[in-house]
């Protein structure tokens, strides 16, 4: 587990030093001014040349606010992705991998600990740089969201989700390949709510269903959702409970039962992450079969032969699969006899 | 793989080679336990750029498990054997891949391992680099500890080395002692003068090869070889060198491989 922390502890630092994140953290800092600016202006906007009423004050806050908050689980999820996708791929690329892998430190281990570090980034800044949003708005106009606290969860969920997709991509896929997958699929995901959110205006069944699919397939449009419902206000639930639900209106939250699933969802694809890392990097005519593998090893790695102990009998599929390999080795040839070579 | 102190393994093509050992220093092979006895020097290997030689090795020292109280006198002492102990808060990024591979070095040898691995150490050295690489192989042979080296240039395996395999295609094609594996003893003997006639009856006494004025005796004890020289001598030729010793590894290496 120590090990797990000083990965966590190194994925943080690391990122620290990453130019994309600066350029990340210099963007946040510049929109979140342009933001404020933009919302102290709210108040003073005129309608038909009369001064808007407190109530239109805070209907246009809160427009406004779901618009910069799409925005942000945009930003949101594109550096989730490009920040979680050489996290594994990368080290393996550049050789950082081979050099930590040869401490006692298990390939799960590195991947665990990419993922808490990420995780942890992820979560420090979604909810720092929304907190500071909510706080200037509600000070520039006075409208608050009415959850707040669920607003940055689902939010950071949703960076969540796509970082593990992008991680696990990560064991198997490079760098590139595996940040412009999980873009794809957050964009194809959004794609899918829009469509189902449609279906439902309209009464149409199978696209509504598109909508539902999507949510269960990859949750980021679901949580953005959660996100919409905890930051709008309440006559847009009104609103959309009549029909007009978009992807800036949700008529309710997510259910207890979704956001289990969210955790379910995560839990597996770190699991399925786990999985590939077991043998990410290493080359194929060096992988074992996996019958031969033990509790203490890691898979991948060399393993001792267990053939002609008591209670192991190599089945049909267990076979070696390069010719080379041990077991094939001894099959057809005797071992090598030092002593005739000295000559 | 033995206990005793022991060296030297060249290798064509390390990575086809399939483990036939199934332990190491009595713990199963990949085991984290094996893995906290072994330091080992990867042959493509990176370090975070953006860390200073320092804090490559505290991480090293962490990730093996070192109590934080001795990490700084590991470090120290690491750093000190590689002699990089003046370029301790550089940042590896500004490198040379000569200060890269002194600085995997140090790595390997953090926290004493019992067997150190190194896959060709010093391929991106300059020849001041090489000799220190060596210096530090050999100080830790004297200190009991068991270095595997893994290289191509065998001039070097046979300056370090007391034991050696040949690896083709991924099978052992011989292992033993150096003097073991190198074979028949030989002498190179620079001599003129001699007639062809002479020549032929000296290659009736022991065959020999020519290779311009040097004649190039593959079996001969070193005990026979004054009687040699004697009888070049007798013939009437001029004895202008005479160099006993090994033949070199490297053809060794092409005969066993079948390139020879």
């Amino acid at each position: 587990m120590t090990a797990t922390w000083v990965i966590a502890r190194l994925t943080l630092t690391e990122l620290l030093w990453r130019r994309l994140v600066h350029a990340l953290l210099a963007l946040t800092g510049v929109v979140i001014a342009l933001t404020v600016w933009g919302f102290s202006r709210v108040p003073h906007l005129h309608l038909g040349g009369q001064p808007l009423t407190p109530g239109e004050v805070q209907l246009a806050a809160a427009q406004l606010l779901l618009l910069v908050m799409f925005m942000f689980s945009f930003v949101l999820a594109l550096s989730c992705a490009f920040v979680a996708a050489p996290a594994i791929a990368s080290d393996l690329e550049s050789g950082v991998a081979q050099a930590l892998l040869a401490r006692p430190l298990l390939r799960s281990q590195l991947l665990l600990g990419r993922w808490v570090g990420l995780v942890t980034a992820t979560a420090v800044y979604a909810a720092g740089s929304t907190t500071i949003v909510f706080l200037l708005v509600d000070w520039t106009t006075g409208y608050l969201p009415r959850q707040v606290g669920a607003a940055e969860a689902s939010l950071v969920v949703e960076g969540a989700c796509l970082l593990t997709l992008a991680l696990a991509l990560s064991t198997r896929l490079s760098t590139i390949t595996a940040a412009v997958i999980s873009v794809i699929a957050f964009g194809t995901m959004w794609l899918g709510g829009v469509a189902g959110a449609f279906g439902e205006v309209f009464r149409n069944q199978a696209i509504s269903d598109v909508g539902v699919v999507t949510h269960f397939l990859l949750p980021t449009d679901g949580m953005w959702r959660a996100a919409v419902f905890a930051i709008e206000p309440l006559s847009y639930e009104a609103a959309a409970a009549h029909g007009l639900g978009s992807t800036f209106q949700v008529s309710s939250g997510p259910t207890m039962g979704y956001l289990a699933y969210v955790a379910v969802w995560l839990t597996a694809v770190v699991g399925v992450a786990w999985r590939c890392s077991a043998s990410a990097g290493v080359r194929s005519d060096c992988r074992e079969p996996r019958a031969a593998r033990s509790q203490d090893l890691e898979p991948g790695c060399a393993r001792p032969n267990l053939a002609g102990r008591e209670g192991f009998e190599p089945s049909d599929e267990v076979k070696p699969r390069h010719p080379l390999s041990r077991r094939a080795l001894s099959a057809t040839q005797p071992p090598p006899q030092y002593g005739s070579l000295r000559v | 793989m033995g206990e005793e102190p022991r060296e030297g393994c060249h290798s064509r093509g390390l990575t086809r080679v399939h483990p036939v050992a199934t332990a190491v220093l009595g713990l199963p092979l990949g085991s984290l336990g094996a893995r906290r006895k072994i330091g080992y020097l990867p042959e493509l290997f990176r370090y975070q750029g953006w860390l200073s030689a320092q804090e490559v090795l505290r991480l090293h020292c962490a990730l093996a498990g070192i109590a934080r109280s001795l990490q700084p006198t590991a470090i120290r002492r690491a750093l000190a054997t590689v002699g990089l102990a003046d370029r301790a808060s550089g940042r590896v990024d500004t490198f040379s891949k000569g200060m890269q591979q002194r600085l995997g070095l140090a790595v390997a040898l953090l926290g004493d391992p019992q067997l150190v691995l190194l896959d060709e150490p010093t391929s991106a050295l300059d020849p001041v680099g090489r000799h220190d690489v060596r210096e530090i192989l050999r100080d830790l042979r004297a200190q009991g500890v068991t270095v595997f080296l893994n290289s191509h240039l065998l001039s070097e395996v046979e300056q370090v080395c007391d034991r050696a395999a040949i690896v083709d295609r991924g099978q052992v094609v011989a292992e033993g002692r150096l003097s073991d594996l190198l074979g028949r003893p030989r002498v190179r003997i620079h001599c003129s003068g001699l007639s062809a006639d002479a020549l032929l009856l000296l290659g009736d006494r022991a065959p020999f090869e020519r290779e311009g004025e040097w004649l190039i005796f593959n079996s001969v004890p070193d005990a026979d070889i004054p009687a040699l020289v004697s009888a070049i001598v007798a013939a009437g030729g001029l004895i202008h060198a005479v160099e006993p010793g090994a033949r070199p590894l490297e053809e060794r290496f092409l005969e066993l491989v079948g390139k020879h």
